[in-house]
């Protein structure tokens, strides 16, 4: 709530302070959306003016070639010969990445709702307490201490060790398989959220018993009580937990990277354009030149304005979201209970 | 009998809550627990493509001690870590306390502009564009004003701070720190006011002791997440130039997947997680606090 109380406004030295606040905030709002602005400007520049300096504040013939990329593949020309770069079109990898969003969030939400509902209405006693801990006690644990274990663990499964071993006495393997270069591989070790779990469990803790001793009095089985009376009254914690999920998963980087790596055509949006910068600044030409295998990628229309043109389709989606979830969102976090 | 059927529905109950919780139950098992009992077996073993593993004892973490870069990499995550919370954290609590001045339809547009979010990978890819030493809009910036260009990310001077900056700019108020400042009850701002206290007062004796935790927790996750860097210098950097921006993170990866030591890397990596947690512990200790009393 304000700190400055209504009555207290019309102060002239109120005044300035407030107008000197407000000052600070539109200015940090500004500072904030120039980099933004410099991203779609360069996103609808064509390719060689891109590569210009000093860079023209908007461009001289705007265009929305660079989007064009969505449908196309790109080939890496130079090397005596082309060979395909991305092998794909660009909606393949965008679609990759709703896929991984919408895929995490569908496995998620519900199995942690379930198991918070569980521990917080249901289990009592010792079982609830030990649970709770099992649930959250991986929050305490740095998430990379995991990373190649859980590489391990997946690219044979479920074997976690370096090889898989060998059926005794025999020369034949046991059975595995391996998640890596699966979507899989990406969404199943997300299937569960220590942190989305604590949301839940503190917010169910709230929903009073006697609503659901009654439930059971009418003759409601566990699963109605909780579809028909938990859920609806956890609907802004849901929000949270969903727009959580969709763009941790949306962001997701390393983890698609290392799993998804052999795979070109699994690769979500984040890994691609990594690759796709990573390809643009190592043949970035001195000025002035330009380098023959460059000059080729430019005439076909790949430089910057396109890798741009990819962030903002990247960032879209998580806007959507915020905007969707915005009320709830806020709503969530307060009821929450973090005081 | 109204006894029997009460027991026997609490009964029915406990069996529901264990088929709730078993789906989440068995992914925390395999996915969360069981890689983390795998690191403490892998740090101890050597493996060897022809020939089963062997049990070594602590020779990977004496590998990893003796190895120049492990001092190198925790000093680097460290100034990352010093820099980017000293720089970043006390902005969205400041902007967060400024914000809620403002009128409810200021509030309103300002908080939907300000949220404008940027995906991760596409905030990187940016400003890996603005510092572009040749075509960047950075240089263009400086060269306006007569200051000669700059080499950003390619100047060991420079490097760390330009990995930090984008934090600075891009920053905004916390949603969660509004959320806590607006359940804040109004009756004890009102009750500063009436004993005279000013605005600066109010936000430091009411404000800040209220949201208070919620620093402590923001602390924490900031200082885990800061330690684990990898994505901003991994993309940006590649860890150069030289060493300067190579963290521990980015080591372990190295490690794991371009030299194919994935013993050595997770040995590394149990030694960021007591690392995180020493501090963890001090910081349980040192800041104890409950504003209610």
């Amino acid at each position: 709530m304000p700190v400055i109380p209504e009555v207290g406004r019309r102060d002239v030295r109120m005044k300035i302070i407030l107008l000197g606040i407000a000052a600070v905030l539109w200015l940090g709002v500004i500072i904030h959306l120039a980099p933004i602005f410099w991203m779609f400007v360069t996103s609808i520049k064509p390719t060689a003016e891109v590569f210009r300096f000093p860079p023209t504040l908007w461009p001289e013939n705007p265009t929305f070639d660079p989007y064009r990329l969505l449908t196309r593949t790109l080939n890496q020309v130079g090397g005596g010969g082309s060979t395909a770069l991305f092998r794909y079109p660009m909606w393949t990898y965008l679609f990759n990445s709703v896929l991984l969003a919408f895929g995490t969030v569908a496995f998620e939400v519900p199995i942690t709702a379930l198991a918070a509902y569980g521990v917080a209405k249901l289990l009592r006693g010792r079982a609830a307490r030990v649970l709770f801990l099992f649930f959250i006690g991986t929050l305490m644990i740095p998430g990379q201490v995991a990373l190649i274990p859980r590489f391990l663990l997946l690219s044979h499964f479920p074997w976690p060790t370096m090889s898989v071993p060998h059926i005794p006495f025999s020369e034949s393997f046991f059975p595995s398989y391996s998640f890596v270069g699966t979507y899989w591989g990406v969404i199943l070790p997300a299937a569960f959220n220590a942190f989305n779990f604590l949301l839940f469990t503190g917010y169910f803790a709230t929903i009073p018993s006697e609503f659901i001793d009654a439930a059971r009095i009418d003759g409601a089985t566990e699963m109605q009580i909780f579809q028909r009376i938990a859920l609806p009254l956890s609907r802004p914690i849901i929000a949270v937990c969903v727009y959580f999920t969709f763009t941790a998963t949306w962001n997701s980087f390393l983890w698609p990277l290392i799993v998804l790596m052999g795979d070109q055509s699994k690769w979500p949006l984040s890994v691609m354009m990594y690759k796709l910068q990573y390809f643009l600044t190592n043949w970035q030409p001195a000025q002035g030149t330009m380098d023959p295998a460059m000059q080729q990628m430019v005439e076909s229309g790949v430089g910057f304005n396109a890798l741009m043109a990819l962030a903002i389709l990247e960032s879209i989606p998580v806007f959507i979201m915020f905007l969707i979830f915005r009320e709830q969102l806020m709503k969530g976090i307060r009821l929450q209970g973090f005081k | 009998m109204a006894a029997t059927v009460a027991h026997r529905r609490l009964r029915y109950a406990q069996v529901a809550g264990w088929i709730f919780a078993s789906p989440a139950l068995l992914v925390q098992t395999i996915f969360g627990w069981l890689p983390v009992a795998i690191a403490f077996v892998v740090a101890f073993q050597r493996y060897y493509l022809a020939k089963p593993a062997e049990w070594v004892g602590f020779a990977n973490f004496a590998e990893v001690f003796a190895d120049p870069l492990t001092p190198i990499s925790f000093i680097n995550t460290g100034i990352y870590a010093a820099l980017s919370l000293g720089l970043t954290f006390i902005i969205p609590i400041i902007v967060a306390i400024f914000l809620l001045e403002m009128r409810p339809g200021i509030i309103r547009v300002m908080m939907i502009l300000w949220f404008i979010p940027v995906a991760q990978m596409a905030g990187i890819v940016l400003w890996k564009w603005l510092y572009n030493t040749n075509y960047g809009a950075l240089n263009a910036i400086l060269n306006e004003v007569g200051i000669p260009s700059l080499q950003w990310l390619d100047s060991p001077q420079t490097a760390m701070l330009c990995l930090v900056l984008p934090g600075v700019i891009m920053f905004g108020p916390g949603l969660v720190y509004i959320a806590s400042l607006q359940s804040i009850p109004d009756e004890l701002y009102e009750a500063a006011h009436i004993e005279g206290a000013g605005i600066w007062q109010k936000i430091w004796y009411v404000t800040l002791p209220r949201i208070r935790p919620i620093i402590a927790m923001m602390l924490i996750f900031g200082v885990i997440g800061a330690l684990q860097i990898f994505e901003l210098p991994f993309i940006m950097t590649r860890g150069g130039p030289g060493t300067v921006t190579t963290t521990v993170v980015m080591r372990v990866y190295t490690l794991a997947f371009n030299s194919f030591r994935m013993d050595k890397a997770t040995a590394l990596s149990i030694v960021l997680f007591f690392a995180i947690m020493i501090l963890i512990i001090i910081q349980r200790r040192y800041f104890k606090e409950d504003p209610d009393q």
